[in-house]
């Protein structure tokens, strides 16, 4: 199928737009609908925390979603531009919430100071 | 409009129905009805999550902000949900420990004020 990368300013009204495209692309890889609805989530969630701290940080740097379903695995990365060195309250819930609904979820690295926070779920 | 926040009196409850998305762009809507009706004196609250589509923890954020803010004034605040989906999110952050769930607004209505339910 390939890869769908979505990037968007740091608003709050575009997470919706990148929950969407990431359920329209993991349908079309044919995910099941009980984990559409865990990855709509998971990725709404890893949005907002990028574009709040983007926000917080004063940049307004992009956003980024980029999904992928090679190897019978649905992965979408989302990259954060600014991340918080130390997290308030509202980003604790969001990793919680991801990482119970990710069937995997790693943060790592980017550059230029950013971080990947990369979520898999099994097809 | 994402989402749609009315209010209305039911016994001695506010009742907040709320309906649409709830998430990082929308949540503060709700957090001003919600704040608006505790400064007018409506500290006993139910809020019916029944025709909501979507909850993130910006809008668990809202909830239990409302909670808090009711609380100081000797109120409650319970939940309407029967939505797996919905029930889900307050189950995964451990949050149905915190807010009172019921399956219908009138047994929310019915229930003591501020009783923590299973």
């Amino acid at each position: 199928m390939g890869r769908v990368t979505l990037r968007f300013t740091p608003q709050p009204e575009h997470v919706r737009t990148a929950r969407l495209v990431a359920v329209a692309v993991a349908r079309r890889a044919g995910m099941a609908d009980d984990v559409l609805e865990r990855l709509r989530l998971a990725v709404g969630e890893a949005c907002a925390r990028a574009v709040s701290h983007s926000r917080l940080a004063g940049e307004g740097a992009d956003v980024e979603l980029c999904l992928d379903d090679g190897s019978g695995r649905l992965d979408a990365a989302v990259l954060d531009p600014a991340p918080a060195t130390a997290d308030a309250d509202g980003a604790d819930l969001a990793m919680t919430l991801v990482a119970g609904l990710a069937d995997e979820a790693v943060e790592e690295t980017a550059p230029h100071g950013a971080t990947r926070l990369r979520m898999a779920w099994n097809l | 409009m994402d989402l749609s926040v009315t209010s209305r009196e039911q016994g001695d409850r506010t009742v907040v129905e709320v309906g649409g998305e709830i998430d990082v762009y929308t949540a503060p809507v709700l957090r001003e009805r919600l704040n608006d009706l505790v400064s007018e004196g409506h500290h006993h609250l139910v809020v019916d999550l029944e025709r909501v589509d979507f909850l993130d923890s910006t809008g668990l954020g809202v909830l239990v902000g409302g909670l808090k803010r009711v609380r100081s004034h000797h109120g409650s605040l319970s939940l309407v949900c029967t939505q797996e989906r919905i029930l889900k999110v307050f189950r995964i952050t451990g949050l149905t420990k915190v807010f009172p769930i019921h399956d219908s607004v009138d047994s929310a209505v019915g229930a003591a004020g501020g009783s923590v339910d299973a």
